[in-house]
């Protein structure tokens, strides 16, 4: 049936990239922002996103959606079925999202620290960096802005004496933005382990696990990024990122850490602010 | 007080939208506090730790979106809650369907739509920019390059191409141009007129518009060049390019020029080409010779705010050689006079989101404040080894690429300036901050909602002194912003040479004049 219907091409719609998790099935269309159209069964997310979002795992990169309109997304052997028009899958590239291909190389102490600087220098204001410079509660000023940046300074204070369990609790689903800042923080906070790990050759796997189990709440969004983070399936500018603190050079990390905060309001902010502080709080996680 | 709300279920918004709603709502007038967030675990233990907790959000859960507004009364916490609502339905309409809005994919899809268009404008990232530029060229399009991080052979190349076609291209990095009576990119809603402006600087030929405007003059053209143009690898290909169609363009009368020191071969055809044009010329290169400009015969005045009125004393008179009008000394003697006094402020700290005006900040106080520092030093300014701490007096140019990579422009967005006020404010070595507020198409929507509450805070304890460049015909309106900030406590000033003059003096009374290191 799907092979009888128009290629997505004839239609102005291209596909460019095909995620290496995306599951087969049929996924009624769940939400529809400007750059992102999400598909759900159950509690499997699928996302159709623009070229400026990116890449991922669980996601197909598509130029030209404008004006197309779809119940449902239908993946089913080498082809993709939106609305009436029909995506090759076979033929798009694959996005590789883990990062076992990364190369490690000697100055990951230094690409940290620049990366630290950057995101202290750049991030959006009332975004979870404020843990890393406290000059940004100046930013937080109406009642509720500052109870979340207490808050979030409390959560993160317990992760980093060892309460990772508390810690997360209190950062789960907290603040703002369809995926809250804690959420995202989190999520960032498992993806930096990973790079931890993979950095320094240690066995990161037991925090890893806790913190997801920490942190999973009822928000489909959030727990599928946690998910993925659990995996370590990284998406495209979160990958190019973790490519140059592990073995990049250090003028290429102000850039990573550009594109990192331009994910989202503060989405990005706070998710490198959770990479950040997993790296730096490796030992107590 | 009023806390009121209401809890949304099942509607989805992105982050973004959330984000550019909730910065709206805390600027409404009457909002004490304010949250639309997801309805969590967490989110409601911080609305009830906030005092916005209702008892509808208890049964909501993690994909709901709860709106909580507190406000002075129910009346206006309502009214709030009411134009939230249309914030997100307005959030909420779909992309138009096929058909409806016709959105071109490129340069050819759009010349079918608009066939007579002669002009192309062009906005993506630097390395694809330049052929953008030559396929627009290519089809008999004068081009506008708002892109930066064009090669500088490219940029060559372009304009040798644009010359031979007699086409126009402006920029790369040009953020300014009005065509025609049509503002392009960051510019202003000025008064059309006989006053034609070609400009290397942005924030510079933003001002010298509205001073004209605002003077009661009006412009013919503003033709951006791009700052490199003047440069001696391009050679001022378009500078020239464009003072050849002013002195032949029927709508233009006066010709004004602006700019930063071109290169001294670049500078002395731009002298040839003015000493060939019959039409009265006038001149601003920030921190140029005098000497040599006068040599070169290009009658040049020393800052933008001179340059303006220069050009639009020669307009209503309608012949070269006429005084410019007094400026208001009386008046800004009278602010220095009024200025807040900080006990043991010593000095000023700049904070521009204007490169130009930075610039020109350190032509007005050279030799009268010292030492002056700067991420962008120019003459004898020495440089900011840290662009994030002042040293002494410093000038900071806040539209650099050490403040903008990956953030919009502090012209749009004031939060790191905001921040940095702070700051400065706190620093008990502070006497004047000195600031630019630059309105028109494109930049910040709001200034005043977003600046104010920082002037207030600030002017409690030092001098704050602003330019305004702006008309009242900008969509921020001028006179309103002007208030704002004058009732938040800022000493405002129409130009930046006025407001580097009065700030120059505050600081030159409260301070010492002895050269002192921070």
């Amino acid at each position: 049936m799907t092979a009888a219907l128009p290629a997505a091409d004839a239609a102005g719609v291209r596909l460019l990239w095909m995620g290496d998790r995306v599951p087969r099935g049929e996924f009624p269309a769940h939400s529809r922002f400007d750059r992102a159209w999400n598909f759900l069964d159950g509690e499997r997310l699928i996302s159709v996103v623009t070229e400026d979002i990116g890449a991922g795992a669980l996601s197909l990169v598509v130029s030209g959606l404008e004006g197309i309109e779809a119940e449902a997304l239908i993946v089913d052997g080498g082809f993709a079925r939106l609305g009436n028009l029909r995506l090759d899958l076979a033929a798009a590239p694959k996005y590789r999202s883990d990062i076992r291909g990364l190369t490690v190389r000697p100055g990951w102490t230094r690409r940290v620290e620049v990366f630290e600087r950057c995101l202290r220098r750049k991030a959006a204001a009332k975004s979870l960096v404020v843990l890393f410079d406290k000059r940004r509660l100046a930013d937080f000023r109406l009642g509720f802005e500052r109870a979340f940046a207490d808050r979030a300074l409390q959560g993160a204070e317990a992760i980093a004496s060892g309460n990772t369990g508390a810690g997360a609790g209190m950062l789960r689903g907290l603040g703002f933005g369809l995926t809250p800042s804690g959420d995202d923080f989190l999520a960032g906070l498992i993806f930096g382990l990973h790079l931890a790990a993979k950095a320094t050759a240690r066995d990161l796997g037991r925090p890893i696990a806790d913190v997801h189990r920490a942190a999973r709440g009822r928000s489909v969004f959030s727990n599928t990024f946690l998910e993925l983070a659990r995996e370590g399936l990284f998406f495209a500018r979160l990958r190019r990122a973790a490519a140059v603190l592990l073995g990049g050079r250090e003028d290429d990390v102000a850039r990573a850490v550009d594109g990192l905060l331009s994910v989202g309001a503060s989405s990005g902010a706070d998710l490198a602010a959770g990479l950040l502080f997993s790296i730096r709080n490796g030992e107590t996680l | 007080m009023t806390v009121t709300g209401r809890v949304k279920k099942g509607e989805y918004f992105d982050s973004v939208s959330l984000m550019v709603v909730g910065k709206k709502v805390t600027a409404l007038d009457g909002v004490v506090d304010a949250a639309v967030v997801m309805g969590t675990r967490e989110n409601r233990a911080i609305l009830k730790a906030s005092g916005l907790m209702l008892s509808e959000f208890g049964g909501a859960d993690d994909t709901d979106l709860l709106i909580a507004v507190k406000a002075g009364s129910p009346r206006r916490a309502a009214a709030v809650l009411r134009e939230i609502d249309a914030l997100l339905d307005e959030l909420k309409k779909k992309p138009a369907a096929a058909g409806k809005e016709v959105r071109p994919r490129g340069l050819n899809a759009a010349l079918d739509v608009l066939p007579d268009a002669n002009l192309a404008l062009i906005s993506v990232a630097g390395r694809y920019a330049g052929e953008e530029a030559r396929k627009a060229l290519e089809a008999g399009l004068h081009v506008m390059l708002f892109s930066d991080n064009v090669p500088l052979e490219t940029e060559i190349e372009l304009k040798r191409s644009a010359a031979k076609r007699g086409l126009l291209v402006m920029g790369p990095d040009c953020g300014t141009a009005i065509i025609n009576g049509l503002p392009l990119a960051f510019a202003n809603a000025v008064e059309r007129g006989d006053i034609g402006v070609i400009g290397a600087s942005g924030t510079g030929t933003q001002e010298v518009t509205c001073v004209i405007s605002n003077s009661g003059a009006g412009v013919s053209q503003v033709i951006g060049t791009g700052g490199r143009d003047v440069k001696t690898a391009v050679g001022g290909i378009m500078f020239l390019s464009a003072l050849k169609a002013l002195a032949e363009d029927d709508a233009t009368q006066v010709i004004l020029l602006v700019s930063k020191p071109p290169d001294k071969a670049v500078l002395a055809r731009i002298g040839r080409e003015v000493r060939r044009i019959t039409k009265p010329v006038v001149a601003v290169f920030l921190g140029a010779d005098p000497k040599e400009l006068a040599r070169l015969g290009i009658p040049a005045e020393a800052n933008l705010e001179d340059a303006a009125l220069r050009a639009v004393a020669v307009s209503k008179a309608g012949a070269a050689g006429v005084k410019a009008p007094e400026k208001r000394e009386g008046q800004e003697k009278a602010m220095v006079q009024a200025a807040k006094r900080r006990k043991g402020g010593r000095f000023l700290r700049g904070l521009f989101s204007g490169g130009t005006f930075c610039a020109q900040a350190q032509v007005v106080l050279a030799g009268k404040l010292a030492p002056l520092y700067s991420n962008a030093p120019a003459g004898k300014t020495r440089r900011l080894a840290d662009p994030l701490k002042s040293r002494a007096h410093t000038v900071v140019d806040m539209g650099a690429d050490e403040f903008t990579a990956g953030r919009p422009h502090p012209m749009i967005d004031y939060t790191l300036r905001n921040r940095r006020i702070l700051e400065e404010a706190k620093d008990s070595r502070t006497a004047a901050i000195l600031l630019d507020v630059v309105l028109g198409y494109g930049s910040n929507p709001d200034p005043a909602a977003d600046l104010a509450p920082v002037i207030r805070k600030a002017a409690a304890s030092v001098a704050v002194v602003c330019s305004v460049t702006g008309t009242d015909r900008d969509p921020q309106g001028r006179a309103g912003v002007i208030r704002a900030l004058r009732a938040a406590g800022a000493i405002v000033l129409p130009t930046n040479a006025a407001a580097c003059r009065v700030a120059g003096a505050i600081v030159g009374r409260t301070g010492s004049r002895r050269k002192t290191a921070a």
